[in-house]
Order: C-alpha cells, then structure tokens, then sequence
C-alpha cells in the first residue's frame, strides 16, 4: 500500500532524511520511532505532499506521491503534530468544511460527519467552538478530520499527545479498529504504545533508518543474554556467592535495598539456558528466603535506547 | 485555467476555490475583523461627511461627491494598511489552520486564489456596510446626487484592496516567517502611501523639464495608491486639482475615460503579477 525507496530529503544543504526506505501493506500498523530531528516528520511530510524529496520515490495506494500528488491526498487522513484546527468554528462547521473541500459528494456529508463525531467521541462538543475546547478534544478533532472522508491511509503524527489516560486507551482502541481496513503509519514518543499498537515498527535517528521488524523480532535479536531479577531475604555477601556458583550465570549484580537483609538482585546469563529453576533450588537450599524471581523482559524502549546511542556513538 | 508543478497537471477547480474563499470570509467575520473594519469605515465616511466643511464654516451633511472627495486620502491610507495586515495575518497566521488546507486534496493555486478571494470579500463586506450605511444616511439627509460616483470611487477603492491583498499573499509566501512578513508588509504601506512620491518628486530635480514630464507620467503606473488617487479625481471631476501627473496622463491620453481604462487595466497587472509570482513559488515551497 505505501512503499517508500531511497527517499532524500535536504534543507539547504544540512540533510534530513537519507536513503529512507520502508513498506507498509494493506491492514498494517507501522510505527514510526526516532528522537527528536530524526526526520519522522519530514517523511510524513513529504508522503503527505507537503514538500518534495530531493532524491528516492514514494508510492501510496499505486500513486506516486510527487507526480500524482492529489490522488495520494484524496487517499490519505493526516494527523499533523500541531491539530489542524480553525479555532472560531464550531466542530461539526469545521467539520463540513473539511468534508466540502476532500471533496465528499453532498449527500453523504451528514452520514459521514456523524459517523466520525460518534467515532472520536465528539457528541457531546460537536456545537461548541474549537477555541473553547481541551487539548483532548482538540486532538480527537484533529483526528476526526483525517478520518471524515473514510481514507484508505491514515498518518498519524503523535495521535495521543495530550490526551488523558482513559481518552489514550479509548484512542488507541479506534486506531486498532481502523486498522482492520486502514493502512496505518502511526509517529509517537510513547513507546509502549507502539508495542500495543503496532505490528510493525520502522526506527529511524539522524535521518537514516536503523532498524525494521515486528516489535517481538526487535526485542528478541537485541536479547544477547538472558537477564533474572531475584528478591532474596539473606546476607547480601552470602547471597552474591551462592548466585554466582550457580552453572551458566554470567554476572550477579546487587540491586537496591528493600528493607533489612532483604535486597533484590540482578543475574545475567547465557542467552540459551534457563538458569531460573537452578537459582530457585540454589537459594532455597542454602536456608535464604526467596521472595520473587522474574525474568526481565526486553522492551522496545530498550531496543530503542540501544540503537539510537550506538547511531551516536 | 491550467496549473502544473509538483501538483501534476489539473484544471482548476472552482467549487473548492469559492470553498476555501467562503471559509476565509467566515473566519474573518468570526475572528470580528470584518465589523471593526465596517464600523471603523461608517464612523469615518459619516464624520468626513458631516465635518468636511468645518474649516469653511460649515457643519452638516455634504452630499456624495464631496464626501468622496473629502474620504479619498483617508481611503488611500486606510484600504492598503487593512489588506496588508489582514493578508498577511491570513497567509502566515494560524499554522495549524493552513496545514490543514495543505494537506488536503486541492492544488496550491486553489488555495492562494480562494484565501485571496476570501479576504477580498471581507474587505468588500466591511466596505460595503461601512459606507453603505454611511450612504444610506447622506442620501436621506442630502438626497442621491453623485450617487454614482461615490460607488465607483467605493469601485476603486476595492481595486485597491485587491491589489494590496496580492502583495500581502506575495510578501507573507517569499517571507515565510511571521514577523518578517509584517515588517515588509508595513515597509509597502509606508514606501507606497508616503515615501514614493517624495522620492518621485525628489527625482525630477536631476531631470530636464520635458524628460521630468515623462517620469512623472510614467512614475504614475509604479505606485497603486497614486493611480487609485488619480483615478478617484478624474472621476470625481478634479482635474484641475490633482496636478501635472495627472493633467499630463489625460492630455497625453486624449480624454478622461481613456485615462481611467488605463490605469484601471494598471491596476489589473498590479493585482495580477504578484499573485502569479506567489503562486509559481508557492507550488515548489516546502511547507
């Protein structure tokens, strides 16, 4: 549905995005990751006919964004990061305006503005003025207007921001919703939000790419070694020796304090062995109490983190 | 009428130009400019009107063509600091609001011409209830003499609103940051209405009598606000009044009406160059 190759993109002579390239089929959620000035926003913008690139193409639903730039926006729901809103107007006023010039036919106007104030949650604001509402309610606007003329492509620039945490969960379960028969490419800094949401994710820092997979492919190939957090009740030197003995363990470390004699600790060991079973039994037989035992799992934000320091390092 | 560039070619589509251009006079009216503008209008045509005779003696209503030729220098001021700052607000205001236009499915030159329109008609609005109620007050008072040409001059008037307007989409597209597009936008009001003829005036100095004649005349088409000013006198039959520029255009051109087609048509090019320059720029701008 959206293929991007090579894409280049220069401001002056400082680039901002080189040799981007990625693929989002039909019915797919891509997140979009990177920190700040890592070029998301400008491969938005060119996709969305904002600007052009300098070099590399962009295809959306068969259209080349820079040739037949108009079928791609008639194909395509924007969210940008700032909420394009007109504040004097009333929702449902603004509303037709954008339904009267993304050109939908005059008889489905209604049916379609009520349908997407019934998505977004908007009932209760739709005679109110734009200016008069909270940030939440803006960004639902912001959303409804991408969504007004029912696109087969949805960009989603920071579709959360601002929102509450009940407006987030309630956001995030009409995005998935859409996806059943929208293509998605979906920016944010919230990274769990991403693993919730996304089937796939693109990360790009310092306007390249550098790394494209699903969340759970991400997370296992950064996974060099397998890492357990412990919480024993005993003498922390007596504990330490008893975890390092323990065949396959790598590095033991003391983590924080809980209370008294009970601290919790921090094993690393070989990717392909389970050492939990043989830590379990090796601290239950030296007479300490064992209070928890979990491993710890690799997050995207960890992936993240991982890649963009080793980019800048 | 064809447009290209990034945007592939297309006709232009009209339904969404008086779209955006009926959107643009909302906001407008919403945004209370447009009354402000109207009262502002009414209030001045109706005090001209009234005390335009003090310093000869006389209070009281003066009927239409004085009045219009009491108001001209007040509208020559007035009319181009209004479409200039009401453009410029338009085309670098709200970035929100013009990211929304941008991204939707219409060309560049749809978007330009409908907020070009737009404003035109706030400005026409604001006109026409400010000296329309104005009018409708001398007429009761002084009866409908030189009705006429009280609408023409209103006529010019908006000629030069227009004009003004194209420069403002011209400056705030090349500028692209808010601050500066204020800064030229004001530099053009002030450049126009008084620093121009100064400087016009100043250059026949260094010039013989006949080639200062010509430069005077020719001086003419590159200020709007004097060919509105000339205009509105040829006009309101002041010929003998508005001094050698225009005594030389109307004899140079063998009559009033002929004189005021030209600069008319001038007027035309004024309003048309800059918006074909913002709109070639515009098409290839990143937003």
């Amino acid at each position: 549905m959206i293929a991007v190759e090579n894409l280049t993109k220069y401001y002056g002579t400082l680039p901002a995005i080189q040799g981007v390239s990625f693929r989002v089929e039909k019915g797919e959620i891509l997140g979009f990751l990177g920190p700040n000035g890592a070029g998301k926003t400008t491969t938005m913008r060119i996709l969305t006919g904002f600007m052009p690139a300098t070099s590399g193409t962009a295809t959306v639903a068969g259209y080349d964004v820079f040739k037949d730039s108009l079928e791609v926006r008639k194909r395509i729901g924007y969210l940008p990061e700032n909420v394009p809103i007109y504040n004097d107007m009333e929702v449902s006023a603004y509303l037709n305006f954008v339904t009267e010039v993304k050109g939908v036919p005059k008889k489905l106007r209604k049916e379609k503005i009520q349908q997407v104030i019934k998505n977004c949650g908007l009932e209760s604001v739709s005679n109110r003025m734009i200016k008069n509402l909270s940030k939440g309610y803006r960004q639902r606007v912001g959303l409804a207007q991408a969504l007004v003329n029912d696109p087969e492509v949805l960009i989603l620039d920071e579709p959360t921001m601002g929102l509450d945490p009940k407006q987030i969960t309630e956001i995030r379960h009409l995005i998935k919703e859409l996806a059943t028969e929208k293509t998605i490419i979906l920016s944010s800094h919230i990274l769990p939000e991403v693993s919730m949401i996304c089937q796939r994710v693109v990360i790009i820092n310092q306007g390249k790419v550098v790394a494209e997979d699903t969340t759970e492919n991400l997370t296992s190939r950064s996974q060099t070694s397998r890492r357990i957090l412990l919480q024993v009740d005993g003498p922390s030197e007596v504990v330490l020796k008893i975890l390092r003995e323990v065949n396959g363990v790598n590095r033991v470390q003391r983590k924080d304090q809980v209370t008294g004699n009970i601290f919790n600790y921090e094993v690393e060991a070989s990717k392909d062995r389970d050492v939990r079973r043989d830590l379990a039994h090796a601290i239950v037989q030296s007479g300490n109490g064992l209070l928890e035992l979990r491993p710890v799992e690799v997050s995207l934000e960890d992936v993240f983190v991982k890649l963009v320091t080793e980019e800048e390092g | 009428m064809i447009f290209g560039g990034g945007e592939n070619i297309k006709l232009m589509d009209f339904n969404t130009v008086t779209t955006i251009a009926h959107q643009e006079l909302k906001i407008n009216i919403r945004a209370k400019w447009t009354l402000v503008f109207a009262g502002g209008f009414g209030i001045i045509a109706l005090a001209i009107s009234y005390f335009g005779l003090v310093t000869a003696g006389f209070v009281g209503f003066q009927g239409f063509t004085r009045t219009s030729a009491s108001l001209l220098n007040l509208v020559l001021y007035l009319i181009p600091v209004v479409s200039l700052m009401m453009g410029t607000l338009s085309f670098t205001g709200e970035k929100s609001a013009n990211e929304l236009l941008f991204s939707q499915p219409v060309t560049r030159s749809e978007i330009l011409l409908g907020k070009i329109l737009g404003l035109f008609l706030s400005i026409t609005t604001a006109t026409f209830i400010g000296f329309g109620l104005a009018g409708f007050v001398i007429a009761v008072q002084v009866g409908t003499e030189g009705l006429t040409r009280f609408l023409a001059f209103v006529g010019l008037g908006l000629l030069l609103a227009l004009v003004f307007l194209s420069l403002s989409a011209m400056v705030a597209i090349l500028s692209g940051k808010k601050a500066k597009a204020f800064g030229f936008s004001l530099f053009l009001w002030f450049f126009f209405v008084l620093l121009y003829d100064l400087l016009v005036i100043g250059l026949t100095f260094v010039f013989k009598e006949r080639t200062a004649n010509i430069f005077i005349f020719l001086s003419l088409f590159g200020n709007p606000v004097d060919m509105v000013r000339v205009s509105s006198l040829i006009l309101l039959n002041g010929t003998t009044i508005f001094g050698a520029a225009g005594a030389a255009l109307v004899k140079f051109l063998g009559g009033q009406m002929a004189s005021s087609l030209l600069l008319i048509s001038a007027l035309g090019v004024w309003v048309a160059t800059p918006l074909l320059i913002s709109d070639r720029v515009l098409r290839k701008q990143d937003i």
